[in-house]
């Protein structure tokens, strides 16, 4: 079998990606889409304890991770649609209205 | 095992919101009032049935939730939180042409939310209870479509929160993995065991957990777009978000940090420790060069976030209870001074920075009182209900053995003045310049000014009921 | 092989993800965020998780990201409007800190935990099992989703319709 920490190893490189996209990409679909990916890893992590662990909880939280992720993506391209029809850019430093 | 009696509270503000979705279908011009007065009565009626419900010990729903007095606590202070946001709403989203029922809606459902939080007893219910929290307010951020600041502050607001989500997940799902279970109780039962300790992953976890909370209760170095979305939003959002967002976090940081993760102090103390410190003087020292009036406040949050962490440091009975009294007078004063700023704004965001209340007391002095009243409690000053919120912290800190803390806090207490004197100082010794409102204070607003005002003032003068009620509300939570 | 399938899904869920946060175009990221989304499924599977594998790709890959697609066609961005983002300081400070944690939790997961895998029912991963659960223990937070979602359906309405009415 594999052992755990290998899926561990990748599902804590997923999430640091993801945190490396968020931190540094200026378009706002790639943070976006920077921060489905630590959810990925996080749920890549839920799953693997769960099988080590013997247990289904695991499984639940990921579903309803998923339906999380789902509902925030829905509601963070609303607000990008928003946000581009009073301003055409999706390059996070043209906001800055407000500044300091 | 469900219980689910236990939890009507939660389900008439979620009826209320469903209604007031509804409602708003109907083609009546006076619907507006109709709908926030629907809203007011649920939660007024979850109000009086929460407080029904205290001295009860029981839990809901196989353990994801518990009643017990420190959730009645909390459940009521949203509740108030929720109404008086209704009634400063009523006049402000009609000036700013956003009044759809969908608001009320969102700000009931918020409030379900909230309640969620404090009476959460397993992680995942915290992380479901705050998503649906965060959702309904990143929508009320950017509720102004048309105000670009609006769409901006909803945007970093988002990604400010989907990021600290997923670090809370990922903390939760490390915790899972050493555990087996996410319910608080288990939790603790591992935490029992001597070699459970020192168990990286589970250290791991928490640490997530940390950082994630650290966002949600703005605390630095995880303040990072907090004065933006503040001074962006709708100023009855701002003013929502400030105090209930603030309290549910803190409610849930507290249950799981203070009571849950207990054992492992030694590790997040000095963290916290930190953290604090660096909040107070850094919220209150950057909020000086504030000329915004919201952007101002939003770092007076950030700072009174750090005064809270220092009762979490001190760690004692006083600490928590504190930190109970604290949440109730901060919410208060915080709605009434927002309350202000709501009733002076006007029309596409003007009369907003601090300048703009020049001569203030001239033509309301009502208003002016009532906004000194605030300020002064957010300073620290006796007899308001601020003084003796900070008195408490401090007390607690230095009994518990962290002096170095307390003066810190009281350093901040002092440049904080500053800030807070200047206003009133605006208000009272200039003349005025212009006209402020556009006719009297509308009716809503006023009483909910006049709400927070009375509660500022009582909870100066008798705090002593208060605070042995918040003491009794934690006593039996440290099993 | 079974580390081979592993090895596989592993580099196919980490290669994209690479690729996702250093594309400029966001359409290439979007494609290379759903390679990696299916590499994770491929690792779900492999992990027993016959369900999530499933939902993953429906929802995940299906759903999501097919959204994300649908609204990044619908900016209809030029190719003047993707700009030059800095090469900056900030990724090669990003990037060391990066290996510097990974380093770390190489060295410490390996004795970090019981390295059993536990022995599994019969029907581990399978939906009834989850069902059991959903609808018994996790029963509450099946109920806070419903209204999350309901929460995400009022958000997208009110922020993406065109013309809102507000009262007359």
């Amino acid at each position: 079998m594999v052992p755990l920490h290998y899926y561990l190893l990748v599902s804590a490189m997923l999430f640091i990606l993801g945190t490396l996209g968020v931190l540094t990409r200026r378009n706002a679909l790639v943070v976006l889409m920077s921060i489905e990916l630590m959810m990925n890893g996080v749920n890549l992590s839920f799953i693997a304890y769960s099988r080590y662990l013997g247990n289904m909880e695991g499984h639940v939280y990921t579903l309803l991770s998923i339906s999380v992720a789902a509902a925030e993506v829905a509601i963070g391209l609303a607000i990008l649609i928003a946000l581009y029809r009073n301003k055409p850019t999706i390059n996070i430093d043209d906001f800055n209205i407000m500044k300091f | 095992m469900i219980n689910l009696s236990l939890l009507t509270p939660e389900i008439i503000v979620l009826i209320t919101a469903l209604i007031v979705l509804i409602l708003d279908l109907l083609p009546w011009r006076g619907r507006k009032v109709l709908l926030a007065t629907v809203g007011v009565l649920g939660t007024v009626g979850a109000l009086l049935i929460t407080m029904g419900q205290w001295d009860l010990r029981e839990e809901a729903f196989y353990g994801m939730v518990a009643i017990d007095n420190f959730s009645v606590y909390f459940k009521a202070l949203f509740l108030i939180i929720c109404t008086l946001t209704i009634l400063l709403s009523i006049n402000y989203i009609t000036r700013g042409g956003i009044d759809l029922g969908e608001y009320y809606s969102l700000v009931l459902l918020a409030t379900f939310g909230y309640m969620f939080m404090a009476s959460g007893t397993d992680l995942i219910t915290i992380f479901l209870a705050l998503e649906i929290l965060s959702l309904a307010v990143y929508i009320l951020a950017g509720f102004m479509r048309h105000s670009p600041k609006s769409n901006e502050s909803a945007f970093k607001y988002f990604l400010l929160g989907a990021f600290s989500s997923a670090f809370l997940l990922y903390g939760i799902a490390n915790i899972y993995g050493v555990v087996g279970n996410t319910n608080l109780k288990d939790i603790a039962q591992y935490l029992s065991q001597e070699a459970a300790l020192k168990n990286p992953l589970f250290l791991a976890g928490m640490g997530l957990l940390l950082v994630g909370f650290g966002f949600k209760v703005a605390i630095v170095p995880f303040h990072m777009w907090t004065p933006d979305v503040y001074e962006g939003s709708p100023t009855t959002v701002t003013a929502f978000m400030a105090v209930g967002t603030k309290a549910a976090s803190f409610a849930a940081f507290l249950r799981v940090f203070f009571y849950t993760l207990e054992p492992l102090k030694g590790q997040w103390v000095p963290v916290l420790w930190l953290l604090a410190a660096v909040t107070i003087i850094f919220g209150n020292t950057v909020a000086i060069y504030q000329k915004n009036i919201k952007r101002m406040l939003a770092y007076s949050a950030i700072a009174h976030a750090g005064y809270i962490l220092v009762a979490m440091v001190a760690g004692n009975d006083l600490g928590s209870s504190s930190i109970l009294y604290y949440l109730l007078v901060y919410s208060l004063m915080n709605l009434g001074a927002f309350g202000v700023v709501i009733i002076v704004e006007k029309k596409e965001e003007e009369n907003l920075t601090i300048s703009d209340y020049r001569g203030l007391a001239y033509k309301h002095p009502m208003l002016s009182a009532a906004m000194s009243l605030f300020l002064l409690s957010l300073a620290g000053i006796p007899p308001t209900g601020g003084f003796v919120g900070k008195f408490y912290i401090f007390s607690a800190a230095v009994s518990g053995g962290y002096v170095g803390l307390a003066i810190i806090g009281v350093l901040g207490s002092a440049i904080a003045l500053y800030y807070y004197l200047r206003i009133i100082v605006y208000m009272y010794m200039y003349d005025p310049e212009k006209e402020f409102l556009d006719g009297p204070v509308p009716f809503f607003s006023a009483a909910a000014l006049v709400i927070t005002a009375i509660g500022t003032i009582l909870l100066g003068i008798t705090p002593a009921r208060i605070l042995e009620l918040a003491h009794y509300s934690i006593s039996y939570l440290g099993h | 092989m079974e580390f081979l399938l592993f090895v596989i899904f592993a580099l196919g869920a980490i290669i994209p993800g690479f690729l996702v946060i250093t594309q400029r175009n966001p359409i290439h990221s979007a494609i290379a965020l759903i390679f990696s989304l299916l590499s994770v499924a491929g690792l779900f599977a492999l992990l027993t998780a016959s369900f999530i594998a499933i939902i993953q790709v429906l929802i995940y890959a299906g759903a999501i990201m097919v959204l994300m697609l649908f609204v990044i066609m619908m900016l209809n961005l030029k190719e003047e409007d993707l700009f030059q983002e800095r090469k900056d300081l900030i990724w090669l400070l990003g990037i060391l800190l990066s290996v510097l944690v990974f380093y770390e939790l190489v060295k410490t997961l390996p004795e970090a935990y019981p390295n059993r895998p536990g022995l599994v029912m019969t029907g581990f991963g399978s939906l009834t099992e989850i069902g059991k659960l959903l609808f018994a223990e996790y029963l509450l937070p099946f109920e806070l989703i419903s209204i999350l979602l309901l929460i995400a359906i009022i958000g997208t309405v009110i922020l993406s319709k065109r013309h809102l009415k507000p009262y007359e």
